[in-house]
């Protein structure tokens, strides 16, 4: 059974699927699994710390994929992620409770593609709004 | 005395060969990289819910990194011991250059989708370095920022994804006491 989201469909202002996840250990394995990312700072305490980081941190991959499944849940089966951009300013670290949002901020047509705009976030406990970040998409039309 | 316009001269427009990695784009590895965040949705995780399973956009960079999918496959470090001198065994960063410090971390990343990736395809990458510069940071005065763009293809020879990659490249505290540098 498919689920499509047709472009019509999407307003400005829509909020993105929110996801919250705590930092843990047993998260920094699954992470390691799941990015192939075997270096110190991703796993190992103190080789984050001596880093001036609090704690392990989560890694590239981690991040983009959290806000990646945001991005694709909002967009369907039918929609393809043209562009994901994110800039990571503090540390996400081991005990940290992150959650991942997002909302549509524009929609256009541009070279015949149906596109949406959307703001992507992470935010800590402890800093906020730790990786702000854009993504682009595109959606099927009810109009063909 | 790190010399940056030297760096900036040779090394700033360097690029890799292409390189084609070891394995195709695989069920196992997606399966692995949905767990990481909590992601069940069947498009990428149930075969036969769609004519072909696509892989997440995320997990592209996975199977075009030829550096830790090489020939000894994906490595796992050895235990540091928390030294924070000893560098991770298989370093993604293929286009080395002098360094300041001896740790790095990413700052940011670019992905640009062209087009769909399926289990099956088979990825291979190129990197060219985009920029390096100074600029100072709360870890480091003299942070170290090196801008890397990886070209990933299938195997038709066409382009998928263009990734810009942000890396900065820092002094522990350590090291700054033995430079000399007082942080802020």
């Amino acid at each position: 059974m498919t689920r499509n989201v047709y472009w019509e469909d999407v307003k400005e202002g829509d909020i993105l699927p929110t996801y919250s996840f705590e930092i843990t250990t047993t998260l920094i394995v699954d992470q390691v699994s799941g990015s192939q990312d075997y270096n110190y700072m991703h796993h190992d305490t103190a080789f984050a710390r001596r880093q001036g980081a609090p704690d392990a941190y989560v890694n590239t991959g981690f991040i983009e994929a959290l806000l990646s499944r945001s991005v694709t849940d909002f967009m369907g089966d039918a929609g393809f992620l043209k562009k994901l951009k994110h800039q990571m300013r503090r540390f996400n670290a081991l005990g940290d409770t992150l959650t991942v949002s997002g909302k549509v901020t524009a929609k256009r047509i541009e070279g015949g593609e149906n596109l949406v705009e959307c703001d992507v976030w992470l935010e800590n406990n402890r800093d906020g709004i730790s990786v702000p970040g854009t993504a682009v998409v595109r959606l099927p039309s009810r109009a063909g | 005395m790190y010399d940056i316009e030297a760096v900036r001269r040779d090394f700033i427009g360097r690029t890799s060969p292409k390189r084609r990695a070891k394995y195709a784009v695989e069920h196992e590895p997606i399966r692995r990289h949905c767990i990481m965040v909590g992601n069940d949705n069947p498009l990428y995780l149930e075969p036969g819910y769609a004519p072909r399973t696509p892989c997440p956009p995320t997990a592209l960079w996975i199977f075009s990194m030829v550096e830790r999918l090489g020939p000894k496959g994906p490595t796992p470090a050895k235990s540091s011991g928390g030294k924070p001198d000893e560098k991770p065994s298989d370093s993604p960063f293929s286009l080395s250059m002098p360094m300041i410090g001896s740790q790095f971390t990413n700052m940011g990343r670019e992905l640009e989708f062209l087009l769909p990736v399926y289990v099956g395809d088979h990825l291979s990458s190129a990197t060219r370095t985009a920029d390096i510069y100074l600029k100072p940071t709360r870890l480091d005065p003299e942070s170290l920022w090196i801008v890397n763009e990886d070209i990933i293809t299938n195997q038709k020879d066409e382009v998928v994804c263009l990734i810009r990659n942000t890396l900065m490249n820092f002094r522990t505290a350590d090291e700054l006491r033995t430079a000399g540098v007082t942080q802020k």
